[in-house]
């Protein structure tokens, strides 16, 4: 040990020693500024550490996305489950505005005939070999249907049932030949036969027949169902008259017919299952 | 052998699946409204009647009469004339193009145009001379020149891509059924 004290190698180190504190004396204490070692080491090093500080940030940065991420998606999901939840609760609302909208149509009639018993129904498919416009309704004979009960809508008569099985029945629309109302125009009175045409069918208009010579029938003129026979309730408005015609075959007069509800595009119809008046077993 | 002939009867009934899906198919885009764009107000292509065409060329007369027995069937449903009077037509135009193909022509582009044209011009004229000219509807005539005529047309736009379909689905079995004859082992 004492050999070491006295040794060139402890003389070296206690002169480092020694020149480093006076440095720092030196240019802390009076020259205010950094020693030039710390300096040069300072340069050496400065490019080192930036490149690793550097990398060091990126992957703290990777480390705290992939830990936020986590969050963020679990919050992501969460909220795009509520507006799922929303959508549904929106698409039931707009559904049952749309049903209120069609059920408040019927209101006025029902307490305009307050005998009528309704089922309502939605057109589930049309016959497209057919030139009339029938078409399939989702009620039959289990839900209160039964041949022969006339269909509406809101804005006038449709038709009437002309096949039931237990769960769908077909309707064949005023357009058709083979519908045969009796109807009247309020203006004048004046008695007719309401059916179809095959020329009349494909422009969308129906034939309101069997008029009398003097018949004052108009164009613009209300066309309603009469009620005789037994089919179709009094009071249903079949449509206007568009234009009043000579039928060349017997010089008759017979008034061509806009039907005043949608028949080619209506989606919901009701079925008039009961009314007082009605015909029964055919 | 066994095997594969197991093998082929998966493949036969996944094909009777795509058939069925094609008749579903055909029957929901000829009769829900709103599908299709409408002819005269009224009139949609008859695609379940081409369906029946082209799966009785490449299937023959028995399978295709029995298609489209199905098929009218299903058309009876919606149909405002007669139960039960697609359900004879469509087995029938089956039954005639399946052995026609079978018999004495060959199942190719020429035959199924004209077995198309010939069974769509039958079979809605058929309906027209039934349930309009017969029925005593009002200017018959005239509503066979401005419906049932721009219809037949209509319908036949869509004759080559239904052929396509089934011919596709047709030739992928019957290759199933020819590997299995030659490779009984």
């Amino acid at each position: 040990m004492r050999y070491f004290f006295r040794s060139r190698r402890f003389k070296i180190f206690a002169g480092i020693t020694a020149a480093l504190l006076v440095i720092a004396i030196v240019c802390g204490a009076v020259l205010k500024w950094s020693s030039p070692l710390s300096a040069a080491a300072g340069a050496v090093a400065s490019p080192v550490q930036r490149f690793f500080s550097s990398v060091a940030g990126g992957a703290g940065e990777f480390f705290s996305n992939v830990k936020d991420g986590a969050a963020l998606r679990a919050d992501n999901e969460k909220l795009q489950q509520e507006i799922n939840d929303l959508t549904d609760k929106l698409i039931q609302f707009q559904e049952m505005e749309r049903e209120n909208a069609f059920y408040k149509d019927y209101l006025g009639l029902k307490e305009e005939h307050p005998d009528f018993t309704f089922q309502d129904a939605m057109v589930i498919g049309r016959d497209g070999n057919d030139p009339f416009g029938s078409f399939t309704i989702d009620k039959g004979l289990l839900q209160g249907v039964a041949l022969h009960d006339p269909v509406i809508t809101a804005e006038g008569l449709v038709g009437y049932i002309t096949e039931a099985s237990a769960s769908q029945s077909v309707v064949t629309t005023v357009l058709s030949p083979a519908l045969n109302a009796s109807a009247y125009g309020p203006r004048t009175k004046d008695n007719g036969i309401v059916s179809g045409d095959g020329e009349l069918a494909s422009r969308g208009l129906t034939r309101f027949g069997y008029l009398s010579k003097d018949a004052n029938v108009a164009v613009g003129d209300y066309v309603v169902s009469s009620g005789a026979g037994g089919i179709f309730p009094a009071g249903l408005l079949v449509g206007t008259v568009a234009e009043i015609q000579q039928d060349p075959m017997d010089s008759s007069t017979y008034a061509v017919v806009k039907p005043a509800a949608a028949l080619s595009t209506c989606r919901d119809v009701m079925v008039v299952t009961g009314f007082t008046g009605q015909s029964g077993g055919q | 052998m066994g095997l594969l002939l197991s093998r082929e009867k998966k493949k036969n009934r996944v094909h009777a699946v795509f058939y069925g899906g094609i008749l579903l198919c055909a029957f929901l885009l000829q009769y829900v409204p709103g599908v299709l764009p409408r002819v005269g107000g009224s009139g949609t292509p008859s695609l379940m009647l081409l369906a029946v065409v082209a799966v009785a060329m490449c299937e023959g007369d028995v399978r295709g009469g029995a298609f489209g027995l199905a098929a009218g069937i299903f058309c009876d449903a919606n149909a405002v004339h007669g139960t039960g009077y697609y359900a004879i037509t469509y087995m029938l135009t089956g039954l005639a193009c399946g052995l026609l193909v079978t018999h004495l022509m060959q199942n190719n582009l020429l035959s199924c145009i004209s077995l198309g044209i010939g069974s769509v011009f039958v079979n809605l004229s058929l309906y027209w001379l039934l349930f309009c000219a017969f029925g005593g509807v009002g200017n018959a005539g005239g509503l066979y020149v401005s419906f049932y005529l721009p219809l037949m047309g209509y319908t036949l736009l869509f004759l080559l891509p239904v052929y396509w379909l089934v011919r596709r689905i047709a030739l992928g079995s019957k290759r199933i059924r020819n590997r299995a004859k030659a490779d009984p082992s």
